[in-house]
């Protein structure tokens, strides 16, 4: 049972972290020019 | 529209981390041990609350698709594309966390039937979108055409939802779980997980159509230069 919630917690803070990287990553490139 | 769902992000991810604990509370402390199942039982909640976030996507890329047909306008299909993304990952993890509750239970961790198979489908369908997006990128002709497959998707999406009622008892899938049907502290246990998965659901949808815009705006930038 415990599997089943690491895998859907640790893959939805997995893609919220990769999306706030990437976001972060374009704005600063944005900015800099 | 799109400037307002990405203002929504920090409101809907802060909701989202505390229907998360909540949730997690109620799953250990208030939904009983089912009788026959025992602890596994309660991979139930993690399991049927991927569904609404992974269907909500599926029909997000549809209404983005005849927005985009309709006006043109690239933020529609933003928004078609965010929403096969998201929801995507939410099909993932209902198809992941399906066979870890079946094994124990059923003793196999797959059964070819009519409810399996069709989202096993539905799944092909979103990767194959989104593998179109990849390999045909940023040209109005691939919008239009991902805006056609996403709207011809969703079609799939009520065949996939009754499927257990159209298997007319030959599928060993539970049918559809109604919350006010289930015994006291299963309904409320499994309406937070609904809550938590889709506030989390809005949250990453608004962070990835940002990153569609903010891309946008940088290929923008590169081809004025």
């Amino acid at each position: 049972m415990i599997v089943a919630y690491l895998i859907v917690g640790n893959a939805l803070v997995a893609y919220a972290l990769y999306l706030e990287w990437r976001r972060l990553k374009l704005r600063r490139r944005l900015r800099d020019g | 529209m799109e400037r307002w769902i990405v203002a929504s992000a920090k409101v809907t991810g802060i909701a989202a981390l505390a229907a998360f604990n909540v949730w997690l509370y109620m799953v250990v402390a208030v939904a009983p041990v089912e009788r026959v199942q025992g602890a596994v039982q309660k991979i139930f909640y993690a399991h049927v609350a991927c569904w609404p976030p992974a269907y909500l996507g599926f029909i997000l890329t549809a209404v983005g698709g005849i927005g985009f047909l309709a006006s043109r306008r690239e933020s529609w299909d933003r928004l078609a594309l965010s929403g096969a993304e998201v929801g995507l990952l939410f099909c993932s993890l209902g198809l992941i966390t399906g066979p870890i509750w079946a094994k124990p239970v059923w003793g196999e961790w797959w059964v070819w039937d009519l409810r399996l198979t069709s989202t096993l489908i539905l799944w092909f369908i979103y990767v194959a979108y989104l593998f179109l997006r990849g390999f045909a990128f940023g040209t109005d002709t691939a919008r239009t055409f991902a805006s056609i497959y996403g709207i011809l998707g969703t079609a799939l999406i009520p065949f996939v939802y009754y499927a257990v009622d159209l298997a007319q008892g030959s599928t060993l899938h539970p049918s559809n779980p109604v919350p006010e049907g289930l015994p006291a502290g299963m309904g409320s246990t499994l309406v937070a997980g609904m809550t938590a998965y889709l506030l989390a659901f809005f949250y990453l949808t608004a962070r990835r159509i940002e990153i569609a815009g903010l891309e946008a705006a940088r290929e923008e930038r590169d081809w004025a230069t």
